[in-house]
């Protein structure tokens, strides 16, 4: 693999690995940092791609592992110390804006109040839209773990949401 | 997409059996303007769905990635570099050592006897050759038998003492 195969095949995936670290380890430059990490580490071991069947789900998990070593050889902040992260909306009052903040904060609590393996599960198929295939493959899990996981999440989210929404009306 | 299509749909995605087209349709659907109020209370997971997929990288970060791995490569080169000299060298080295003190020959190898040149050509230096080794023979015997001769002798001075 040569530097513009790189480019084409392996740095798209970026952003959805600075997502799944940033989640992780719940801190931008240190995610930032891991993705930088990954791409060497894929770069330098770039003769092993070829038996790769999905490179970005070798990527996840690579990522993956890197901050769960992190995780373990560092003390973290726990996760409620984290920024909130901004989300620009567009045409909306400042009044919205700041409801739709506060709504979304609580969905982040929610996800957040999930068993881990749960919340991973959810975030890679509904935020980051990985196949089945390739969450067995990120996480190392069989397919029944999946989706057995992804149920419960979901489940848990809904029930949570349907609270929500009565204790506000 | 009817209210009762939605439904169904969001039924399915609670129990984890859409698929990641289904998904889609519901994203788009929570991301419009007409949800029907039924549904509200699941319009904020879509969005805060949608939300976290906007987290992004600096547009740097592509350029750094590639120049540090243009570095790799360089130093890589580097390193081959050096090792294909280290070798060349040695190379270098074994061969001049061949070339200037090449191999001295073995004396074994280079001189060999002519043992035939020993061997009597006729019967007469054969008979003389036996002749002169048996009289070899014999002498050495004879000098044996008066050595015996004597320590006997002594022995039997010896002896004489303690009678």
């Amino acid at each position: 693999m040569n530097t513009q195969e790189f480019q084409i095949q392996v740095l798209p995936v970026k952003d959805k690995l600075f997502r799944l670290a940033f989640r992780m380890t719940g801190n931008a430059l240190e995610a930032e940092d891991l993705v930088q990490e990954v791409f060497l580490k894929v770069w330098n071991g770039r003769m092993e791609l070829e038996s790769v069947q999905n490179i970005e789900a070798w990527c996840m998990r690579i990522a993956k592992n890197l901050a769960i070593d992190r995780l373990r050889s560092k003390h973290w902040q726990t996760r409620t110390d984290e920024e909130p992260i901004i989300v620009e909306t567009h045409e909306a009052s400042p009044y919205t804006i700041t409801e739709q903040q506060d709504t979304l904060e609580h969905i982040r609590q929610i996800m957040h109040q999930l068993p881990e393996k749960h919340r991973q599960v959810m975030e890679l198929r509904d935020i980051e839209e990985l196949s089945y295939e390739e969450i067995c493959e990120v996480l190392s899990m069989t397919m029944a773990q999946v989706k057995t996981n992804l149920h419960r999440a979901r489940q848990a989210v809904r029930e949570a949401l349907i609270k929500l929404n009565v204790s506000k009306n | 997409m009817t209210t009762q299509d939605i439904q169904k749909l969001l039924d399915k995605y609670f129990e984890g059996e859409t698929s990641l087209e289904e998904e889609a349709s519901l994203k788009r659907y929570f991301q419009g303007k007409d949800v029907d109020p039924s549904f509200r209370a699941f319009q904020p997971l879509f969005q805060f769905l949608e939300s976290e997929r906007e987290a992004s990288l600096s547009p740097s970060f592509e350029t750094r990635i590639l120049t540090q791995i243009q570095a790799e490569n360089r130093l890589r080169m580097r390193r081959i570099t050096i090792y294909i000299a280290r070798v060349a060298a040695i190379a270098v080295m074994i061969i001049g050592i061949v070339v200037l003190f090449p191999k001295q020959p073995h004396m074994n190898d280079s001189i060999a006897i002519n043992w035939a040149q020993y061997e009597p050509q006729t019967d007469e230096e054969a008979m003389a050759e036996t002749t002169a080794a048996l009289q070899l023979l014999a002498s050495k015997l004879n000098g044996s038998a008066r050595t015996a001769t004597k320590e006997l002798d002594q022995i039997k001075r010896s002896a004489s003492v303690f009678k």
